[in-house]
């Protein structure tokens, strides 16, 4: 059992490639470049489902104050940064490619850059606290950061569709081959952020239980 | 174990406390005041002395606004905090008992009060030296209380939760840092806002004002719940 | 140090991105052969036009649609180093913990191993 979720992972993400590379028709405006758009839009989507896990046990951990609760939520929020990262490095990319510019103002990356300061705040305070305090203050904080984001997402979107800019999203009409292989790169990105959560999780609890061990002798 | 009667009482009590202390000095009075006054002069001389055309004018204006507005109130919110937290104020206030949502609203008031008696100064001020002072009739000024209200209402919200947490460890770049991410949306709508009624006398876009009034109410009883928890202990 | 490690990565990833944006494509090849093959089947035998100027303007063509191409494909590419490299800086942080846990197992052991002497 704990081999198959690694071993999944590991299928899912070279048939994502496959999907990706030998399946998905091109586009017909952008060619190749477009095929950047699975990842950056699967990690965009992948950073959210993070913050949402960050949010759900900053609540778990403020009612039933279980260490481990805030560790899935600190390691979550930080994977979380990891896929924003992604996203921010991959979208300008993408953008200058396209439209010739490295910056538009697009909705999505405006909104994945507030996302990635609100975290990386949630990181400053979490080291900022003293340790008694760390815990509470950031689950509190994570849960208003997430309450914050689909308010930043519907705001960002009127604010940039209120410019002179042409709309950029694309991913309303995707032909239906380009639709299978964006699904299944964004479970690959899924399971991998799934993988990796565990990973860091399972290592935090074994260090939290060294640390008691040597504090009781 | 609290009635009604007494939660108005507390509410108010707390209220006049927190003001009392911000008016306390005049000293930092007239510092906020100069503060903001010299933030709208350095953006005006930043940006230059070359006539827009209206629309940019209120644009310009509009943005020098929210931007003194958010740092007044970063400044503010770290003062009152500080204020508490000098004194022991704080353990004090939680040991007589008061509910702590309680103590949040209260705060969420004084601070709303203060700001607003800030902003009453300086958007004349800001709308003078951006030149879109002309641009304002009678309508046009209520239309502006009632956005920069929204917003205050908005910022403070948000803005009391962090700051009491952040106000422990004494520096003030720590709010800002994580205060404003949180409020992006409130300086978007609210400074799209203020540029529709400096340019057009009208709100613009409902939407803006919709999203100005969900963000107060969701932030303001989401941290009305969360706040015993950033105070206990 | 683990602070070395995350350097180390950088260095040999702006190294190979550099190399990729600089070197040059490779040139557009496409034999004689397989031009004039490819004008045979579209036009059969006729002797109606010019094989040299048709020639000429598919040569031309395909070197357009390379030349394109190839820009793109280094944005592609691009992309795709970064998305690498960010999930392996992930992969060397969890590495940092391993060595934190090894380490404190070590402590653990030499301690115990001074209580009771073997």
């Amino acid at each position: 059992m704990k081999t198959l979720l690694p071993l999944a992972t590991v299928i899912i993400l070279f048939l994502s490639l496959y999907l990706v590379f030998g399946y998905a028709d091109y586009e017909k405006t952008m060619l190749e470049v477009q095929k950047i758009f699975y990842f950056h839009v699967s990690s965009a989507f992948t950073s959210f489902l993070a913050f949402a896990v960050t949010c759900v046990c900053s609540i778990i951990y403020l009612v039933k104050r279980n260490f481990k609760a805030d560790l899935i939520a600190a390691n979550s929020a930080e994977l979380g940064l990891v896929f924003a990262t992604i996203v921010l490095t991959t979208g300008p990319i993408w953008a200058k490619s396209s439209w010739n510019t490295w910056w538009n103002w697009e909705p999505r990356l405006t909104s994945t850059l507030i996302l990635w300061l609100t975290y990386a705040g949630y990181f400053i305070l979490r080291n900022s606290a003293s340790s008694a305090q760390k815990k509470r203050f950031s689950a509190v904080f994570g849960i208003v950061a997430f309450l914050n984001v689909p308010i930043v997402y519907y705001s960002v979107k009127l604010w940039q569709s209120s410019s002179l800019h042409p709309p950029t999203t694309t991913r309303s009409n995707l032909a239906e081959s380009m639709r299978s292989a964006w699904l299944i790169s964004w479970f690959a990105l899924t399971l991998i952020y799934i993988v990796l959560l565990k990973m860091r999780t399972d290592l935090g609890i074994i260090l939290h239980r060294l640390n008691n061990m040597q504090a009781d002798r | 174990m609290s009635a009604s009667p007494n939660y108005i009482s507390q509410a108010t009590w707390l209220v006049r406390k927190d003001l009392s202390l911000h008016f306390r000095s005049k000293n930092l009075l007239a510092q906020v005041f100069v503060f903001s006054l010299l933030v709208v002069l350095v953006f005006n001389f930043a940006f230059g002395p070359a006539p827009l055309s209206p629309n940019n004018q209120g644009r310009l204006a509009s943005s020098i606004l929210w931007m003194a507005f958010a740092f007044v109130g970063t400044i503010t919110l770290n003062r009152s905090v500080e204020i508490d937290r000098t004194h022991g104020g704080l353990e004090a206030i939680r040991l007589t008992g008061i509910d702590a949502g309680l103590i949040y609203l209260a705060k969420v008031v004084s601070s709303v009060i203060w700001l607003t008696g800030v902003q009453l100064i300086i958007t004349p001020l800001a709308l003078l030296f951006s030149e879109a002072l002309d641009q304002v009739s009678g309508l046009a000024v209520l239309r502006l209380i009632a956005v920069l209200s929204l917003g205050t209402v908005g910022f403070c919200s948000v803005g009391v939760t962090l700051s009491t947490m952040s106000g422990r460890f004494g520096s003030e770049s720590l709010l800002t840092v994580i205060l404003f991410p949180l409020i992006f949306p409130v300086i978007m709508a609210g400074a799209r806002c203020t540029t529709f009624i400096l340019t057009t006398n009208t709100f613009g876009n409902r939407f803006w004002l919709t999203l100005l009034v969900t963000y107060g109410l969701v932030f303001l009883s989401s941290s009305y719940l969360l706040f015993e928890f950033v105070i206990e202990g | 140090m683990p602070k070395v490690d995350f350097i180390i990565i950088f260095l040999v990833f702006a190294t190979f991105l550099a190399i990729f944006q600089l070197t040059p494509s490779p040139d557009t090849l496409i034999p004689e052969e397989r031009i004039e093959t490819a004008i045979s089947d579209v036009l059969g035998n006729e002797i109606k036009y010019d094989r040299a100027e048709i020639y000429g303007i598919v040569v031309k063509v395909v070197e357009l649609l390379n030349e394109g191409q190839s820009r793109r494909i280094k944005y592609l590419i691009t992309a795709y180093f970064f998305v690498w490299l960010i999930l392996i800086l992930y992969l060397f942080r969890l590495k940092q913990q391993y060595t934190r846990l090894h380490k404190q197992i070590q402590r653990l052991e030499t301690s115990s191993d001074q209580i009771q002497p073997k």
